[in-house]
């Protein structure tokens, strides 16, 4: 049985619909990704998916457990955690705080210093600035941050909004290398990108979404060598 | 021009007058800050709060430390229920913005005028409870405002550590500064809501209970104290609670000066002279918190 099973997928902004009938899975301790361009849809998607959007209809299962009714809260409660665009942080709150914030539901509280060991191993940099204002932080430790909040969540599958968006390739390398790192942990990562290279060679099957709806699918080498992936997303 | 006694009388006199402004404002500032609700009733959670006290002196000869507690507890509940009732089902929905002040607005007419029928128009007024001054180099406080003093700081000192290191408190100031990364935390956001706005409540009511031996209490006495919170929001940052605590004490201690210096008919024309200039100067107020 998938980890995550969605099927029939719609998803509305107002009168206007955004997500058209996605189908999709995740298998326990897979990578997949989900790429297009911008406006696509995929942030609506991962917003649909944790519960943020709450005008959404067709079925989630996540574990088993259908999942489309819930609020962020409980999806949140069950493992399903999800790393916004711009890692939803507290600017006015301590590097510190934001990671406790992570843990905020009881079952992670009690966790609180395993995983903040964890995240500090992931990210020594955020060790040294636990005290600053997290919106002080440059971009690039914003999106760690935003990472470590994350995983503070002791997520079973991590969902990443762009991780690698507006930073210097050297730091896109680094993001990437920590979501292996986290792989490994056996968590498994739900990953949307519009950086469709570095997402499908992390990935093992992938997703190409186009104006809300899913247009191809498969594993990532064949999509790699897919004409319209190529011509559309890696610029070949 | 004065004696440095009669200026240090006065300052004392501010921080006292400035620990009920703090408790006024600070919950003020958190529902505007976190909830966007600008609770035009809360001058009537003082009210009530006030009257809770006066009956639980009068009627059953609580001491004020006793009755101003019973009305924190009481309207707490009172806060809690009016947030599920009244703001609950309208918030979220179109046009919530305008309509969550229509609701306090009506709320606030509402229960001044209960308060009208029930207790009556009369000026409602305690005795002394605690007999006599206390007396240091000159400077001299009734052993009734000392007990306004220390009830009120604690109760400062208590909502700075709740929101600075507990869960809950930590949760309400995330809310604030980014409610769908809260939401992805785990934090039950409406749920949050009802705490925090019980607790509003119950800090106006605070104010209003720990003033009930000084001051009258009337159906309308929370106005006066609206306005002021809203003006020490607005000086300390819309949201920020640290910044309710300095404005409060603040302008507790500027009013007492310009009482004495000038008179206390033109305090609050002062006051918010000085919210004009400090506005001015930092549009955010000391403390702003919003970004945007």
């Amino acid at each position: 049985m998938a980890h995550l099973r969605v099927e029939g997928l719609n998803g509305y902004y107002g009168h206007s619909q955004i997500l058209w009938n996605l189908s999709f899975k995740a298998e326990e301790e897979e990578v997949i990704a989900i790429v297009g361009s911008n406006g696509a849809g995929k942030t609506t998607l991962l917003k649909a998916l944790s519960g943020l959007l709450s005008a959404r209809s067709g079925t989630i299962e996540f574990g088993g457990q259908r999942i489309d009714r819930f609020p962020p809260h409980r999806i949140v409660g069950l493992g399903l955690s999800q790393i916004p665009e711009g890692g939803g942080i507290f600017p006015f709150m301590t590097v510190l705080e934001n990671l406790k914030m992570g843990a905020f539901l009881p079952s992670n509280w009690k966790k609180i210093s395993k995983n903040l060991e964890f995240v500090f191993q992931l990210f020594p940099d955020l060790r040294e600035r636990k005290h600053q204002m997290a919106g002080t932080l440059s971009g690039g430790e914003r999106q760690m941050l935003g990472i470590g909040k994350g995983l503070m969540a002791s997520p079973k599958l991590l969902m990443m909004d762009e991780p690698s968006w507006g930073l210097a390739p050297k730091l896109v390398l680094r993001v990437f290398d920590t979501i292996h790192e986290i792989k490994r942990r056996k968590v498994t990562i739900l990953l949307v990108e519009q950086n469709v290279y570095h997402a499908l060679s992390m990935a093992s099957r992938a997703y190409v979404l186009e104006n809300g709806r899913i247009v191809l699918e498969g594993a990532s080498e064949a999509l790699m060598g897919n004409e319209l992936v190529q011509r559309s997303y890696l610029g070949a | 021009m004065f004696d440095l006694d009669v200026l240090i009388q006065q300052v004392v006199y501010g921080l006292v007058i400035g620990s009920s402004y703090v408790l006024m404002a600070a919950g003020f500032s958190l529902i505007w800050g976190m909830m966007g609700v600008l609770n035009l009733a809360h001058g009537e959670f003082y009210m009530l709060g006030a009257y809770v006290a006066y009956y639980a002196s009068s009627l059953l000869g609580f001491n004020p430390i006793i009755s101003s507690l019973a009305a924190i507890l009481a309207i707490f509940f009172f806060g809690v229920l009016f947030e599920r009732s009244l703001l609950s089902p309208i918030y979220g929905k179109p046009g919530w913005e305008t309509n969550t002040v229509l609701v306090t607005v009506g709320a606030s007419i509402f229960l001044q005028n209960v308060a009208l029928v029930v207790f009556g128009e009369k000026y409602k007024g305690l005795p002394q409870y605690f007999e006599g001054d206390l007396e240091i180099w000159k400077i001299v406080l009734s052993y009734d405002r000392l007990v306004v003093f220390s009830v009120g700081c604690f109760l400062i000192a208590f909502l700075w550590y709740f929101m600075k290191y507990t869960r809950v408190g930590m949760a309400m100031r995330a809310i604030s500064q980014n409610r769908d990364g809260a939401s992805l935390a785990g934090v039950n956001v409406r749920r949050i809501f009802y705490v925090a706005f019980g607790l509003s409540a119950a800090f106006a009511a605070a104010a209003g209970a720990l003033l009930a031996p000084i001051f009258f209490v009337y159906p309308t006495v929370g106005t006066g104290p609206l306005l002021m919170a809203f003006a020490i929001v607005i000086f300390g940052g819309l949201g920020s609670v640290k910044g309710a605590i300095y404005a409060g004490f603040l302008v507790g201690v500027f009013e007492s000066l310009i009482v004495l210096i000038v008179s206390s008919a033109w305090k609050d024309v002062f006051v918010f002279i000085l919210v004009i200039i400090i506005l001015t100067a930092r549009p955010r107020g000391l403390f702003g918190i919003r970004e945007e």
